[in-house]
């Protein structure tokens, strides 16, 4: 989970609603009005007909407001969340037919602005422009070669797949990545197609395109072995890095009768390295280090299913395991921890290190069993569709719940909202998390 | 006694022949059934191997409607759904193997797999678009004849019961009319599995492509959505085998290249 959160250093001035509104449609128009100067480039594609090269351009935007709260890890706002959030960006895809293949992209270009009523609170704004994906790829049966930025998805699951080992992997809280910024990975491809089936080679280097380190940080290479193999479809992959690191695991999936599907997935990491509480410290004193680094072989599992009902409702339920996460005592531990430092931050300043520390390896998923639920029903009324999710940590109880219905328009734009609830206690990690509740409205337009 | 095992004998003897008589019958007539039906399937499917324009045209709150797919059929059976329009759905595609679907979201380049209940959807439903051959599907037994009329032209038919055989069928049960003189499918009216009647098919035109005639049009009337009406047409056919990459789920992600480009 991404906190939005500040320096506590930054200068402190408030804006008025006035100049944020007049900010966000100032972007607006110039983000539509580039839109449209490729709209009227392009205005004699026709639809149907295959083109040398085709375009397509989205503009999105949100405005979100968030309900903080005081929370261990976020006492009297320290972390400076925001109250309130606009985002607006551009996507566009492009393909393009080239010498002997094709190039696809897809961009992103995006503003962010945070505000808050608060005095304590400045204004932060971020422009920032991404390439999700930019690749070429030949095909000459039985093989196919693909070289660029892309995004590999080798899972099943709905809302995590460990067995994506490649590409950036998507989160529980938004599975559909409404805000398209998961990236793809660089790489090249070598794939051999056979018989229901496939062979995936995969380069995947990790890049660093600032060019201020060596341009490869390091090597990865990855494989996919995938079988139609009636009825089950199954997939075996696995990644080993520069330095001996590896991971493997596999997927399948499986339909029985006409509305229920299953699916699994395994992963084992030969190294995992993470920092854990240290069981044998007081975590109500200043002991240095209080986290360890561990490193060893860990495993993850999902189960989940999905089955649709009468009516077109449409039920996800998975269960993830993680053996990386928090034991009981050991988050029991860090949260102590937490709530010490907390209490001497305001009479001991030498806390303050510690506690932000401690805040450092706050991360969502922290424990070991979860459970996701999704219902959907794509037909509330003809225009409009209704989700309602949740992921709960089963160790503790706490969890969190979006309720999204999304209105889709005519041929061109979608409107949304989003409320999304945290629950838990002090002590547990959704608990923890300094958004209690936030509701936002967002829409999209489909340029071309 | 043995008058009555004498009256017994001949009475089993004529109600075995009887049943035999019967079951002859009903051999001939399923076996004229399969014939009719695939007659018809020969007008909506003539080749195994080809690829076309669908285009669906429908009223939504007073709104007229359009999606656009382009659909690739490998073998009959095995069939690529790409959506064209609308813009919001571009690039999402629908693979069906046999009786296995994946439906792929092109905005989270993520392949998966459905059941076959989620492709009855809408006035005309997936099914309707990617499966276009009824003969591997359904068992046939004629139910009789019936004259039928469709866009006020009156046509003598075969009435056909097909019920599913396989789980890569669309419904449940469905009477078909085949037109006795040309052997076109008329008319469908299909059933849910409770038995309700869900929709009517109207097939309203044929168009002659490569020396082959193809039903080219539809008419799909949804009894479960006040009678709403859906209209299907194909058009941009092309006999040609696509390439097996089409039709494997993990490469839907790379093939979008190919058929917009």
């Amino acid at each position: 989970m991404a906190l939005h959160t500040k320096s506590i250093t930054r200068p402190r001035f408030q804006k008025s609603l006035t100049h944020h509104a007049f900010r966000i449609i100032a972007t607006a128009c110039i983000l539509i009005t580039g839109g449209t100067a490729v709209s009227l480039g392009n205005e004699t594609t026709d639809d149907t007909k295959k083109e040398n090269s085709t375009l397509s351009l989205r503009i999105s935007g949100e405005y979100e407001y968030l309900d903080t709260r005081d929370t261990i890890i976020n006492p009297s706002n320290i972390l400076q969340r925001p109250e309130n959030r606009i985002e607006t960006f551009i996507l566009g895809e492009m393909q393009y037919k080239a010498p002997g293949g094709n190039v696809k992209g897809e961009f992103r270009f995006g503003y962010q602005n945070l505000f808050s009523s608060s005095d304590d609170f400045s204004d932060e704004n971020t422009y920032n422009s991404q390439i999700n994906q930019l690749y070429y790829q030949s095909s000459s049966s039985p093989l196919s070669f693909l070289i660029g930025r892309k995004k590999v998805r080798w899972g099943v699951s709905y809302a995590y797949s460990p067995t994506d080992l490649i590409s950036q992997t998507r989160t529980p809280e938004d599975p559909d990545d409404r805000l398209n910024l998961v990236k793809g990975a660089d790489l090249m491809q070598l794939s051999w197609i056979r018989d229901n089936g496939q062979f995936d080679l995969i380069y995947a280097p990790d890049i660093s395109w600032n060019f201020n380190d060596s341009f490869i940080r390091r090597n990865r290479i990855g494989m996919r072995i995938y079988q139609l193999v009636e009825p089950f479809d199954i997939s075996v992959v696995g990644r080993l890095e520069e330095g001996g690191n590896w991971a493997a695991g596999c997927n399948t999936t499986v339909t029985f009768g006409d509305a229920l599907e299953l699916h699994a997935e395994y992963v084992y990491n030969s190294a995992s390295r993470r920092s854990y509480p240290n069981l044998d410290s007081n975590p109500s004193s200043l002991v240095d280090p209080f986290f360890n680094d561990r490193n060893g072989g860990t495993h993850e599992i999902v189960l989940g299913g999905q089955y649709t009902f009468p009516g077109k409702w449409n039920l996800v339920m998975e269960y993830l395991f993680r053996s990386a996460g928090l034991s009981d005592n050991e988050f029991t531990a860090y949260s102590e921890r937490l709530d010490y430092l907390d209490n001497q931050m305001s009479s001991n300043p030498a806390a303050t290190p510690y506690f932000y520390e401690a805040v450092s390896y706050f991360s969502v998923p922290s424990n070991r069993n979860y459970l996701f639920t999704r219902l959907y029903q794509p037909e509330i009324t003809k225009h409009l569709s209704c989700e309602l999710f949740s992921y709960v940590n089963l160790d503790d109880g706490s969890g969190m719940c979006v309720f999204m219905p999304k209105y889709e328009s005519g041929n061109n734009y979608d409107i949304y909202l989003r409320v999304n609830k945290f629950w838990g206690g002090n002590n547990t990690e959704f608990g923890m998390v300094p958004d209690e509740l936030s509701g936002l409205i967002g829409f999209s337009y489909y340029l071309l | 006694m043995y008058k009555f095992l004498k009256i017994f004998c001949v009475f089993a003897l004529f109600s075995t022949l009887s049943a035999y008589r019967e079951s002859i019958a009903e051999t001939v007539d399923n076996s004229r059934a399969a014939e009719l039906l695939q007659r018809a399937d020969v007008v909506r499917s003539p080749w195994s191997d080809f690829n076309m324009i669908a285009t669906l045209s429908y009223e939504k709150m007073q709104e007229q409607k359009k999606d656009i797919f382009r659909v690739y059929v490998k073998n009959h059976v095995n069939s690529l759904v790409c959506y064209i329009e609308p813009l919001r759905q571009r690039g999402n595609l629908l693979l069906m193997l046999d009786e296995y679907l994946w439906y792929y979201v092109n905005k989270t380049q993520r392949p998966m797999r459905i059941t076959p209940i989620q492709k009855i959807s809408g006035g005309a439903s997936y099914g309707d678009i990617s499966r276009l051959s009824w003969s591997k599907d359904y068992n046939a037994s004629l139910a009789g004849e019936s004259q039928i009329t469709v866009k006020g032209n009156n046509f003598d038919t075969w009435y056909l019961k097909l019920k599913a055989r396989s789980r890569s069928a669309t419904y449940h049960t469905i009477d078909l009319f085949v037109e006795k003189e040309t052997g076109y499918p008329r008319k469908a009216i299909v059933y849910l599995q409770s038995g309700k009647k869900m929709k009517t098919l109207y097939f309203t035109g044929f168009s002659s492509i490569g020396g082959k005639t193809m039903n080219t049009a539809m008419e799909f009337v949804d009894h479960l959505e006040s009678d709403s009406k859906t209209t299907m047409t194909f058009s941009k056919v092309i006999v040609r085998k696509s390439p097996d990459r089409y039709f494997l789920k993990t490469n839907l992600s790379s093939i979008y290249l190919d058929i917009f480009n």
